[in-house]
């Protein structure tokens, strides 16, 4: 008899348990692909370490996934006033067909990923393109439908294109009290599985502990619990949402002080960055068009290692448009940090970092210029938090930590390397004169 | 729009639900600038749909984000159990004193909303936004069709509290065109 479960070795989760209709999943050409996506697209030019791909991430997510399911929908946590609202916990059946939908749904949550992942997804998709419709697209391509309709019980597709990508990609799709908290617990909201395993699997594979936080602590209280009181006036919305028991408020803490540290040390790391910057040059002069396709068979057919393969091609290549471009990836030639936003320079003028660029490019030419201004989005530090009476309050209210946070946003100019010490000597004589014209 | 008259007209609205007894949490802004945009058509840039607390931006959830890390808004702690509420900072107050010509012409539609809705709490404006939203998006102009909606895509909210904000959306939507003419 052959075996009904399955496991693979993960360094973050230890085993990551599948069933065969999940084994299925993970065989389909959508998923494979992900194992020649890094995570991180070119971090590991500066943390050697972040070679990690979407596919074990993915496989994370599922796990994660279905562990908040089982801890949210347990009957023990689940008040009437909630159980009510949700048909599709009636019955065991209802409950698992919902239970696979949302794991199938994790697993699939990445594969419409451009290679290198979000480096540059804007200008290198046509207008009105991302990579989560990419996603839907595959989930509901007929290849992937005959998957999802062969399982037991079948699949609904769209069930898993909503789930996968949430409302703010899919908002055609409809999205009831059900299946926002169920998208809620795969991409968005404070305790995002995806979030979760990103920060453990990057800080893991990149060498630092600040990604590091109880993350068994905190799945283990997680409840739906209805809004917290969001103002003193007139009664309490019953609008379901993700939360905690008090008792994980300092993991749920934790897990944004990790997001703010990661985001301030690694994510948005000036050389990083500027890789990202330099990789989007060079495929907008080499993709046709300057656009990755969005088609099934187009997207499968780029991945990390093609766009890898033509890096190095066109940085030996000096005949090639592309050489020079490729070179500033291949030969470590990026250009180089010149300015980064300073609070005194910003309380002068909210412009100054972009009026020091225009400045720079009107001096050196545009072509030696990349600006830079990433923030941390997606920010929302309020949550409900269920006390052991069982009221419930603002996760604001009673955690001074969550109110300090920071959020993280920086600006860069950059400078192609050659031009550094004579802009940096210029900089300094005229930086007054720029920001206060 | 241009990016600091877009972030000026969202101060200003700030200001004028403050000046209403708002509470002026995310969700409370997020509601009213769901109603600037589709009951007075001023044309900010920020996308909603259907999601949290009704009529949601995840545009405008990034901008005030990003307005708190640039520090011209700030995190304002209520006492336990309420959620927090946003304030101007001064150097929001210079933003906004620095680009409030270029936007003027939308005070009366600002002051129309934050008149209309500053006085709600959330519940009520989770109601009236999520009306709203079903009758600009679905075209219902019906109250009963409007309720049976509602409640079809928040379950959590009941029929008869369903009509009653369809009822009052309808009523805003009108007394704009009346107050507009």
């Amino acid at each position: 008899m052959g075996k009904v479960f399955h496991e693979i070795r993960d360094p973050i989760h230890t085993f990551i348990r599948l069933d065969n209709d999940e084994k299925v999943v993970i065989s389909s050409r959508q998923f494979q692909r992900l194992r020649c996506i890094h995570q991180l697209a070119l971090t590991f030019l500066v943390y050697p370490g972040a070679s990690h791909k979407r596919f074990e991430h993915s496989l994370g997510v599922m796990e994660l996934a279905g562990r908040v399911f089982d801890v949210v929908t347990h009957p023990h946590h689940l008040s009437p006033e909630i159980r009510e609202l949700f048909s599709q916990l009636d019955t065991d059946e209802k409950r698992s067909y919902w239970k696979k939908v949302l794991r199938m749904a994790a697993l699939f949550h990445d594969v419409g990923h451009l290679p290198f992942s979000h480096a540059a997804e804007k200008e290198l998709l046509p207008d009105e393109w991302t990579h989560e419709k990419i996603t839907k697209h595959h989930i509901l391509s007929d290849e992937m439908q005959e998957i999802w309709s062969n399982m037991t019980p079948p699949l609904r597709a769209a069930d898993i294109a909503k789930l996968a990508v949430g409302p703010k990609e899919a908002p055609e799709l409809e999205f009831d009290d059900w299946s926002t908290i169920l998208s809620e617990i795969i991409t968005s909201g404070a305790f995002g599985v995806d979030r979760m395993d990103y920060l453990l699997r990057d800080s893991h594979h990149i060498g630092v502990a600040y990604g590091r936080f109880d993350h068994y602590r905190l799945i283990d209280t997680l409840r739906i619990l209805q809004a917290p009181p969001l103002d003193s006036k007139g009664e309490q919305s019953r609008e379901p949402t993700l939360g905690v028991e008090a008792g994980g408020l300092q993991s749920a803490e934790a897990l944004l002080l990790a997001r703010y540290f990661m985001f301030s040390q690694v994510y948005f790391h000036p050389v990083r960055r500027i890789y990202d910057i330099h990789l989007k040059d060079f495929l907008c002069a080499m993709l046709q068009g300057g656009k990755f396709p969005t088609d099934v068979e187009g997207h499968l057919s780029f991945t990390d290692n093609e766009i890898l393969v033509e890096l190095r091609r066109a940085c030996s290549d000096n005949s090639l448009s592309t050489s020079e471009l490729a070179g500033r990836i291949i030969k470590r030639q990026h250009f180089k940090r010149l300015y980064e936003r300073k609070p005194t320079d910003f309380q002068k003028n909210e412009q100054a970092a972009l009026l020091i660029k225009q400045a720079l490019e009107d001096k050196y030419g545009a072509e030696n210029i990349r600006f830079d201004s990433p923030f941390q989005k997606g920010e929302s530090i309020d949550f409900p938090v269920q006390l052991k009476d069982g009221s419930i309050e603002s996760a604001s209210s009673l955690s001074k930590t969550l109110n300090e946070i920071p959020v993280v946003k920086t600006e860069y100019v950059f400078i192609k390397r050659e031009l550094e010490k004579e802009a940096s000597l210029w900089l300094s004589n005229n930086k007054d004169d720029i920001i206060m014209s | 729009m241009e990016r600091n008259n877009q972030r000026t007209i969202l101060l200003g609205m700030i200001k004028s639900l403050k000046d209403n007894k708002s509470w002026c949490g995310e969700t409370h802004i997020q509601k009213a600038m769901y109603s600037l945009k589709t009951i007075t058509n001023t044309p900010i840039d920020y996308d909603f749909i259907l999601y949290k607390h009704g009529a949601f931006s995840y545009d405008l959830r990034d901008e005030l984000t990003e307005m708190r890390a640039d520090g011209f808004l700030s995190i304002e702690i209520n006492p336990s159990p309420y959620g927090p509420s946003l304030a101007i900072s001064e150097s929001g107050q210079r933003l906004y004193d620095k680009y409030r010509e270029n936007v003027s012409q939308y005070d009366p539609n600002i002051d129309f909303i934050a008149t209309n809705l500053g006085a709600k709490g959330v519940t009520e404006l989770e109601r009236i936004s999520t009306a709203l939203y079903v009758c600009k998006k679905d075209n219902i102009f019906d109250i009963e069709e409007c309720a049976s909606r509602i409640n079809e895509l928040k379950r959590h909210v009941t029929i008869d509290l369903a009509r009653s904000a369809a009822s009052d959306a309808y009523k805003m939507l009108q007394e704009y065109e009346k107050h507009s003419c």
